[in-house]
């Protein structure tokens, strides 16, 4: 039986010389690089989104916040979370109520602003949209679907920039509501630490610490006059603002929590170190201007001196007396012995000249009220 | 940047979608088991049908059009790839982005019509690259703008033959799209990994013939080949790749083949593409 032919099909025509070799290759694509000039305005829910932990406004309570940052509780938990504070807390209270308000104004004419931010890798491979700027309109969104107990998450108009900067940042918060001391003091230290490129570490347990190195680092020349037009503030100024972070961090939260106002923090950042807690909360307290505390300084040093001299007083007198009734009560023929061993050692140990002076004036006194007395 | 593979072959039934699958399941399962965080796999389904996703993660792997991979081919500027992607079920590292069958046909027939139609893959997906380690194509039966956004996409094509005479047939066209997309979208770099030999039937005389031709006309391109096995069938009916369908006793040390035939050869395959697609891997690491 003759074998049928078989044809390879690839031997039917020449694979070779397929490309014409003049042809002039277009412009292509690499993968991986980035062409997209233009910006696009999407639509993303918040868990699928992560606020900057380095923003130097802060927002979230630190007790939640601690926890949400270490991916213990999700968005939606630190807003319970931060609802059930609020309801105990009337600082917190005033603040949560804003963004209600504002949650409740996207529900009525509809988020106008994007947030702005940029995608990272999270911890388990997963995509996470960090944001630059908007994270009020976050907590906004959050507070409110934990509140009116939304079923589904709700979307947020987000845009994606490339090259997110703490400049921006600052910018956005200028443009909303007036920054605290606190805040102000974080901002001006993230625009230091920017302009230097030194970045974040993530395993920082106290973001206030990351500020805290722009207090203690040397400022590169001309970075105060680059910063003066974005935080609209004299170097001096911002420099007052910077001292600020002396203050230890849960001081800092306390502060600007409740918006105290930088003098204040000023006289007490005048106050031995012992004393700022107890006079942040007495200012937090009675809602203290800056002369307040400073008269409060005042009166509590001007004390201090009196007491400290009559602590002085007494003991000057007690030792007289000790002295006097040593020498008196001894028998006559020792008295004199007494007064001279008194006289070697005061010479010995340099004091003669003080005591001469002394005695001199303490015998003049001594002569006046006599004289008064007969 | 990670090692980019397309499967490819415009014919149908060639066993695109099995190899690709358990091309990227079997990669993934390596990859755990060689570093800690355990390097990911990204699976790309371009074929409307997303039967390639069905064995990743069934139930979560069709979404709506605008946060679908029809949205990323067709929309201008591409949304974000990042918010699309999803884990899948059976191996955390291997990771891919929904697909939505009617969607992806409208998006066929829109593409002719837009700009920069074969690049428009690459572009969407390129910031999202850097976090793989290799990236899986599947490609639709076509040698339409969906296999042309695929290959544009690609550092490497694998293709999947049939060893029968119209198995080898379309080898032709397909090959001439490469040298097109080298010449003409500036993929000069676009190599072709191999040929893998699928749905071999053992007792059939042309698949011994058909295989003699491959080599002979494709030295060293051809790829250690897959027998036609009931494991194989099964696995896609269990929305499953192969090495989750029929797994070994213990996976220690990334062992991937079982007592399965499929789950060898495909485990043979894995190795032979690790291998030699190493000096590629190393270099872009540097």
């Amino acid at each position: 039986m003759s074998k049928r032919k078989r044809f390879n099909p690839l031997e039917e025509s020449d694979l070779q010389s397929l490309v014409d070799p003049a042809t002039q290759a277009l412009e292509g694509v690499e993968a991986g690089q980035e062409l997209e000039a233009v910006q696009r305005i999407e639509r993303l829910r918040p868990s699928q989104m992560m606020p900057d932990r380095f923003q130097p406004r802060r927002l979230l309570p630190g007790q939640v916040r601690e926890r949400f940052f270490a991916g213990e509780i999700d968005c939606y938990q630190a807003a319970r979370e931060w609802l059930a504070l609020a309801a105990r807390d009337p600082a917190w209270g005033e603040r949560v109520q804003e963004l209600l308000a504002m949650g409740e104004s996207f529900e009525s004419h509809g988020q106008i602003k994007p947030i702005t931010g940029r995608w990272v890798a999270g911890r388990e491979g997963q995509f996470v949209f960090e944001i630059e700027t908007g994270e009020r309109r976050f907590w906004a969104a959050c507070l409110r679907a934990v509140k009116e107990d939304l079923e589904e998450e709700p979307w947020l108009r987000v845009e994606v920039v490339d090259q997110p900067s703490r400049e921006r940042q600052v910018l956005e918060n200028r443009h909303t509501q007036a920054p605290s001391a606190v805040s102000q003091a974080c901002e001006i230290a993230a625009l230091i630490l920017s302009s230097m490129g030194l970045e974040p570490d993530p395993a920082t347990r106290d973001e206030f610490e990351y500020f805290r190195q722009a207090a203690r680092a040397r400022v590169p020349r001309g970075t105060w006059p680059r910063m003066e037009p974005i935080m609209q503030l004299s170097t001096r100024r911002m420099q007052q603002l910077l001292a600020l972070l002396q203050l230890p961090s849960p001081l800092l939260e306390l502060a600007d929590r409740h918006r105290v106002p930088e003098r204040v923090l000023r006289e007490i950042l005048a106050l031995p170190r012992g004393e700022w807690e107890r006079a942040l909360r007495r200012a937090v307290k009675h809602g203290m201007t800056a002369e307040e505390v400073e008269r409060e300084r005042r009166r509590r040093t001007g004390r201090e001196a009196d007491a400290a001299l009559r602590q002085a007083d007494r003991v000057a007198f007690q030792g007289l007396r000790r002295f006097i009734r040593a020498v008196l009560n001894a028998p006559a023929e020792s008295q004199e012995e007494i007064l001279a061993s008194v006289a070697d050692q005061v010479i010995l140990e340099g004091l003669d000249a003080g005591l001469m002076d002394l005695m001199e004036a303490l015998a003049l006194r001594l002569q006046a009220r006599r004289r008064r007395k007969s | 940047m990670p090692i980019v593979i397309t499967v490819a072959n415009q014919k149908g039934g060639v066993g695109k979608t099995t190899t690709a699958v358990n091309l990227a399941a079997g990669l993934a399962i390596r990859l755990r088991y060689e570093s800690d965080p355990p390097g990911r796999v990204l699976l790309l389904d371009m074929d409307p049908q997303a039967h390639a996703l069905m064995a990743v993660a069934f139930g979560q792997h069709l979404a709506p059009p605008g946060q679908s991979m029809a949205a990323l081919l067709t929309q201008a500027p591409a949304p974000s790839a990042q918010a699309m992607v999803r884990k899948g079920v059976h191996h955390r590292n291997l990771h891919f982005i929904p697909g939505n069958t009617q969607a992806m046909v409208a998006a066929r027939m829109q593409l002719p019509a837009l700009l920069a139609r074969e690049t428009r893959l690459a572009r969407a997906v390129g910031p999202i690259l850097p976090h793989y380690q290799y990236v899986i194509i599947d490609t639709p039966p076509s040698l339409d703008d969906l296999m042309i956004n695929a290959l544009v996409a690609a550092s490497h094509v694998l293709i999947p033959v049939e060893p029968s005479y119209l198995g080898l047939s379309g080898l032709k066209d397909l090959q001439r799209a490469i040298e097109q997309v080298r010449a003409h979208l500036n993929r000069q770099d676009l190599q072709v990994l191999g040929y893998v030999p699928t749905r071999c039937v053992g007792q059939r005389a042309e698949v011994g013939e058909i295989l003699a031709y491959l080599e002979q006309s494709f030295p060293d391109l051809v790829l250690p080949p897959i027998h036609e096995t009931t494991d194989l069938t099964y696995a896609h009916s269990a929305h499953m790749d192969v090495f989750t369908y029929r797994p070994p006793r213990s996976r220690r040390d990334g062992r991937l083949h079982s007592g399965s035939r499929a789950t060898q050869e495909y485990a043979r395959l894995v190795n032979e593409i690790v291998r030699r697609t190493a000096a590629a891997r190393q270099a872009q690491a540097q």
